[in-house]
């Protein structure tokens, strides 16, 4: 059994760790406050991504052919470890080259390729997933923005909800429907934030300004070359662009981040000699813990090209417990830095707040979890 | 990072090690009083269990603390009497101090061993009937004395905790000692194992039953109320199997933080194990109270091993001392 990072990977570590202290700017706290959707980091990651894109460090983990270099899937990680950490300077764009790029590669034609793979080389554009919808949340099948065939391409009308980083996005990977019902009537669009009819609005929110918006869609124009895959293999496309977007995110990184703050501030001002707040301190740790080594499975099994199991929705629900466990430290032994002190803390209760919502409600998780690993019945459909 | 979870190799050297345990060790055993894990004390020794991590020429079987892991979340499984991580314990105490003959005739099963806890007023002998030496566990390390050194024995409990609970004073004069610093990981390491296994075996066992159980004219596990704390319980166990494997490696390997490690993987595993045996008696409706099933059982031990590693509570301090921001406490 081999085990323990190797001199190369240890290197790739301190490599990265030398160009976030050299990159992030003085006053990176301040910019980094409301987390990776915030407007100020959407901004930012376009000052960010061109420098790692300079390092060769933006799509390392994309293949040579693409632009890559065939980083490994462990070293992809560590980076992402490092960048969690650190607050994730690439803000929204670890979207475009964890799962937009490695989409497209598998079903974007060669016009799309040549398009779009330079813009996200270059770290200045910015993807917003077009998938949650008044009436389809996690119920994403029941979608109702329409795609109607128009000659050259579509014509699409309706409207998307919860969609971070619209205010700033270039792009759209937009789901809507060609017919009124069923899976196989969805299409994914490529859609050009700028074409006329799109209409963002901003949803002010817990989770901070310029987080989450509403985007509109009126008579908006695309461009049949605009179609990802083929018409019926939207669903085939969605499935593989979530597992890629749900697993490797090393989220425990920033709450074990904030859990280490808080010892820091709480043994400043003497506190933490306290058995009681150890002994919460330890509870927290434990979980930052468990919730990292689940994570490294999940690693392993890609790395491995192991088949996707439902150990991935459990790590997920493993992380959740770990931003609560250290928003619940903070919250019960520093409150005067929830009510106004601490404006990282308080960040970091809202996130807490949104772990189990954003990028889909966990207990749906739980549901895949349960039928999928412990072999547990569907729910009954309830009769009409 | 290369890996550090079992392999299918050790997996199955494991099941091959232990399977003789369905047959001497069903669970269905503790529902006899009279039951006493004491009774197949040599043959476990034949077997080669209380040394696995012991080299050859100390009378042990020559592998890492990582199999040894495997094997005691089994014992965990089978809610074996805590005395025999007591032997492997008091084994290593015992070539620790010195006194490798004494170990020697732990190993080779000539002196049953039993495990006690101590805390600030006295100590807690778990299984200790039969005991000819007793393995006293502290926040100091752990101490060895011979059963007759420990006076004014109180029996606590025979039948309540499905195991004989003795109280005592504190005992002077042991015969061998082991330093936190030596035997510390080593004593987290193998009673989180063995609360790996019991939060395994319970998910399963309320896996079992949900799909089973009809209610409504559908299996009770279809019903998301059940379904979630199946997952729950699901994720429990993984969290633990992944932070005992981590720490098992880490400490085989050497690794700088495996105290770190250890302390970790005890804290996930009580409550992966206290969590689990909880919600499998939920689970398991009127039945999950009554004698009659096992659940029970297992929570009563995953609550006795909490008790035998010093309570969550320290064991939770254990580990944000450990932790390099965090520190010592003063």
């Amino acid at each position: 059994m081999e085990f323990g990072w190797s001199p190369e990977q240890t290197a790739h570590r301190e490599n990265v760790r030398a160009l976030l202290e050299r990159e992030l700017p003085a006053d990176w706290d301040d910019i980094a406050v409301h987390g990776p959707g915030s407007d100020a980091q959407t901004a930012f990651s376009k000052i960010f991504c061109k420098k790692l894109a300079d390092e060769g460090l933006l799509i390392s983990h994309w293949p040579k052919e693409y632009g890559g270099n065939d980083m490994t899937v462990w070293d992809q990680f560590l980076m992402g470890e490092e960048l969690w950490a650190a607050g994730e300077p690439r803000g929204p764009q670890y979207m475009n080259v964890n799962w937009i790029g490695p989409v497209l590669m598998r079903y974007g034609n060669e016009a799309q390729k040549a398009e779009y793979f330079p813009q996200i080389a270059s770290g200045s554009v910015i993807w917003c997933q077009g998938f949650s919808e008044p009436s389809a949340g996690s119920d994403l099948a029941s979608l109702r923005t329409k795609a109607d065939k128009v000659e050259g391409g579509y014509l699409v009308n309706g409207a998307k909800i919860w969609t971070s980083y619209a205010g700033l996005a270039t792009h759209c990977f937009l789901l809507a429907r060609t017919a009124s019902a069923g899976k196989g009537a969805i299409v994914i669009l490529l859609l050009d934030m700028t074409s006329p009819g799109v209409q963002v609005k901003q949803i002010p929110a817990l989770i901070g300004e310029g987080d989450i918006h509403e985007v509109f869609f009126t008579d908006v124009f695309v461009p049949a070359e605009n179609l990802l895959g083929e018409e019926g293999q939207a669903w085939e496309i969605i499935t593989f662009a979530l597992q890629n977007e749900r697993i490797g995110i090393p989220r425990y990184a920033f709450s074990r981040r904030m859990l280490d703050r808080a010892a820091e501030k709480l043994k400043a001002d003497g506190r933490f000699e306290n058995p009681v707040v150890r002994d919460r301190a330890g509870r927290a740790l434990a979980l930052c813990e468990a919730a990292r080594l689940m994570v490294y499975r999940v690693v392993h099994q890609r790395a491995t090209k192991a088949p996707q199991d439902a150990y991935g929705n459990l790590a997920r629900w493993a992380i959740i417990q770990a931003d609560h466990a250290v928003n619940d430290f903070m919250t019960e032994f520093m409150p005067e830095g929830l009510l106004g002190e601490d404006q990282m803390q308080i960040a970091h209760h809202q996130r807490a707040i949104a772990a189990g919502i954003a990028s889909g409600a966990a207990e749906i998780q739980l549901n895949l979890a349960a039928r999928r690993y412990l072999d547990l019945p569907s729910e009954p459909r309830r009769g009409l | 990072m290369s890996i550090f979870h079992a392999n299918a190799e050790q997996l199955e050297l494991i099941d091959s090690f232990t399977r003789p345990l369905e047959e001497l060790f069903p669970v269905a055993r503790l529902h006899q009083p009279a039951h006493t894990d004491y009774d197949n004390w040599v043959t476990a020794a034949e077997f080669g269990w209380f040394g696995i991590s012991l080299p050859e020429e100390a009378g042990g079987i020559g592998l890492s603390v990582v199999e040894e892991a495997l094997l005691f979340a089994k014992f965990g499984r089978h809610l074996i009497s805590p005395g025999f991580f007591g032997a492997s314990l008091a084994a290593k105490t015992a070539s620790l101090s010195g006194n490798n003959e004494l170990a020697q005739r732990i190993l080779g099963g000539e002196i049953p061993v039993a495990i006690a806890r101590q805390a600030a007023s006295g100590i807690t002998l778990v299984d200790a009937e039969q005991a000819k030496f007793v393995l006293v566990l502290s926040a100091q390390g752990a101490a060895l004395y011979p059963a007759e050194a420990i006076t004014q024995r109180k029996l606590l409990d025979r039948t309540q905790w499905s195991i004989a609970l003795e109280s005592a004073p504190i005992p002077g004069n042991p015969i061998a000692l082991a330093s936190e610093e030596a035997i510390g990981a080593d004593a987290k390491l193998l009673i989180a194992a063995q609360l790996t296994g019991i939060a395994a075996a319970t998910l399963e066992m309320a896996v079992a039953y949900a799909q089973l159980r009809q209610q409504f004219g559908v299996a009770i596990g279809s019903f998301q109320a059940i379904k979630h704390y199946c997952t729950d319980m699901a994720m429990h166990v993984q969290a633990a199997r992944d932070t005992l494997s981590f720490a098992a490696v880490a400490m085989a390997e050497g690794r700088s933080d495996y105290r770190f490690q250890a302390a970790s993987a005890l804290v996930v595993a009580i409550r992966a194990a206290l969590f689990n045996t909880g919600k499998n008696i939920q689970i398991h409706g009127g039945m999950g109270f009554s004698a009659e099933c096992d659940a029970h059982l297992f929570l009563k031990r995953a609550h006795v091993l909490e008790t035998l590693a010093g309570g969550l509570k320290a064991s939770r301090a254990a580990l944000a001392h450990e932790h390099s921001i965090f520190g010592a406490a003063a």
